[in-house]
């Protein structure tokens, strides 16, 4: 049979577990809404670490020191002072405490783990790690600038007009920047990028691409035509180095090489 | 510990049968005895006291006495004297044990002895034993003082001084019964003459046994610093309270709780034992000052002020 000091030990070990679950969540939240708020207003996301870990660290240390048994006392009021007394005399051993042990050894078995656990909180906190989360994938690649979009998109006025052509035709999509368009606006599919990258200190460059043709005309094939071409190779091609590296080359073989170099040159 | 509650019910079934009502009083008086100290009882006259705790000896199968003071008492009547004795033709000096030498001793009008009368009995009731020329006679065990007060009629009294009111573990104060329970005991003592006979429910070797268990009752240490607290407490309501009580209270109240606590079948102090014995406990250890008397307070009051304002739930 199972003595009372190992029950007071699973029950402070259980609830220190849910303890520490449930402040590992609050600070999970915590730091994702810290860290969407800093990403979103441009500041260095990882910023919220700072808050997250001083949260948990403080609520750990706080909670951690709380009592369990009047924890499990409130949750169970025929355990009222019952619990407490035995849990402080838990090494005193006469016929009147081991009795009261035993009874509670018994009347413990009847304490859940699920009775300090709140279902609905919990749920709240796991979706809103989950939207947390999303919200990050989905704002993130976007380069969402909040502080633009609120002072600009009142000031809006034109849309670029995109005109998205098929592959394969001629025209790529051509792109009319108006003095109107404010740079920050995000214009789906250009290629040139941020309009900002268009402004070249205070003028602004108006591009306009030049088609260029592809077309191919098989009935326009046709011989290679034969081109003369001029040489303009030298007469005389020597070539003069220095003297130490000068060789003594017969006449008749200096012909010889230049002969040799000329046929190379014709064929 | 349900054994024990049963035993208590039963011994209380049978002092009923004698005594009507009073179960407070009873409740109180063998947590005194478990406690293994004296109780003060304060009541008007006719309200059973001698009988109550005549009838509690019967059942807890101890040897009773009564001594009823007056202001001649001398402190030989209380111990006892050498008396001179006639054996084979030869005189000598033999002890005659005075009624101190019982288990339960009901010391009535105790106010009403002299302080020289008063002091042999409190020697009795703190050493267990009594001291006659140069000899020193133990007390047999478990032995008891239940002294009585009478709160009016006190001129010519010699009321107990503090310091020897401090001594008694419970100030036990005993009321008028209900008109129904007052109903009850006309129909049993003024219709027929019967006598009740009033059954052991506990012997000597057990009563010992109980009040070692007393002790062995466990307190949680938030309840056992509430009660130290409560009565450092009484020292420093200076409002209300010219002297507070003693660490003898302090040690007091925590065994009258855990004697409640095993009348009624706990095997832990609850709060509700300490509430209901703080003040028998209390009430004769503080002394009010002139502002609460001014006010028309008892001491009972600036004990249920302290209570509620220590927060003891």
């Amino acid at each position: 049979m199972r003595n009372f000091e190992e029950v007071i030990r699973e029950i402070k070990r259980s609830l220190d577990n849910l303890v520490i679950f449930d402040t590992f969540l609050n600070s999970t939240v915590l730091f994702l809404a810290c860290y969407l708020a800093l990403a979103i207003t441009g500041m260095q996301p990882l910023f919220a670490l700072v808050p997250a870990m001083g949260f948990l660290l403080a609520s750990l240390f706080f909670k951690l020191r709380e009592s369990k048994i009047l924890a499990v006392e409130s949750a169970y009021p025929e355990l009222r002072e019952k619990l407490r007394t035995a849990a402080d005399n838990l090494n005193m051993h006469n016929l009147v405490v081991d009795e009261l042990h035993t009874e509670l050894v018994k009347e413990v078995k009847r304490v859940e783990a699920s009775r300090f656990f709140d279902e609905k909180k919990t749920y709240v906190k796991v979706m809103a790690v989950i939207i947390l989360s999303f919200s990050m994938l989905f704002l993130t690649p976007v380069h969402l600038d909040a502080a633009s979009i609120a002072v600009k998109v009142g000031n809006m006025t034109e849309r670029i007009p995109i005109n998205f052509v098929g592959i394969g035709n001629e025209r790529f999509y051509e792109s009319n920047l108006t003095a109107g368009m404010e740079a920050g606006a995000v214009v789906a599919g250009n290629l040139y990028g941020q309009r900002s990258v268009a402004v070249l200190g205070s003028e602004e460059l108006l591009l306009q691409l030049k088609t260029a043709s592809q077309d191919l005309n098989i009935r326009k094939e046709s011989d290679v035509s034969q081109k003369d071409f001029t040489e303009n190779y030298p007469n005389e091609v020597y070539v003069s180095s220095a003297a130490s590296f000068e060789e003594n080359i017969p006449k008749e073989r200096q012909e010889l090489v230049k002969n040799y170099f000329k046929n190379l040159a014709e064929s | 510990m349900q054994a024990y509650k049963k035993t208590f019910e039963e011994l209380n079934k049978e002092v009923e049968k004698v005594i009507v009502g009073q179960s407070e009083v009873i409740e109180q008086v063998v947590a005194s005895v478990l406690c293994d100290s004296n109780a003060l009882l304060e009541g008007y006259p006719g309200l059973a006291k001698t009988m109550l705790v005549r009838s509690l000896a019967q059942a807890m199968d101890l040897r009773f006495s009564r001594i009823q003071s007056t202001p001649d008492l001398m402190p030989s009547d209380i111990t006892g004297t050498y008396i001179i004795e006639e054996v084979s033709g030869k005189r000598q000096f033999k002890f005659q044990p005075g009624p101190v030498f019982a288990n339960i001793v009901l010391a009535d009008e105790i106010n009403r002895a002299t302080p020289k009368t008063q002091s042999a009995l409190l020697e009795a009731m703190q050493e267990k034993q009594v001291t006659v020329g140069n000899s020193t006679y133990k007390l047999d065990l478990p032995f008891f003082v239940l002294a009585t007060q009478n709160p009016i009629e006190q001129e010519g009294t010699y009321p107990l001084p503090e310091a020897q009111a401090d001594r008694f573990l419970l100030k036990i104060k005993v009321g008028y019964p209900s008109y129904e329970q007052e109903l009850e005991i006309v129909n049993k003592y003024a219709e027929e003459l019967k006598e009740h006979k009033i059954k052991t429910i506990l012997n000597k070797q057990q009563l010992l046994h109980l009040q070692g268990i007393t002790r062995q009752v466990p307190i949680a240490k938030d309840l056992k610093e509430k009660i130290v607290k409560l009565v450092t407490s009484t020292r420093n309501m200076n409002e209300l309270i010219e002297y507070g009580a003693s660490p003898r209270a302090s040690i007091g109240l925590i065994l009258a709780s855990k004697a409640r606590a095993l009348i009624n079948g706990r095997n832990y102090v609850a709060v509700e034992d300490v509430k209901a014995m703080a003040y028998p406990v209390l009430r004769h250890r503080i002394i009010l000052n002139f502002e609460a008397e001014r006010k028309g307070m008892t001491t009972d009051d600036a004990v249920k002020h302290i209570i509620e304002g220590k927060g003891v739930k």
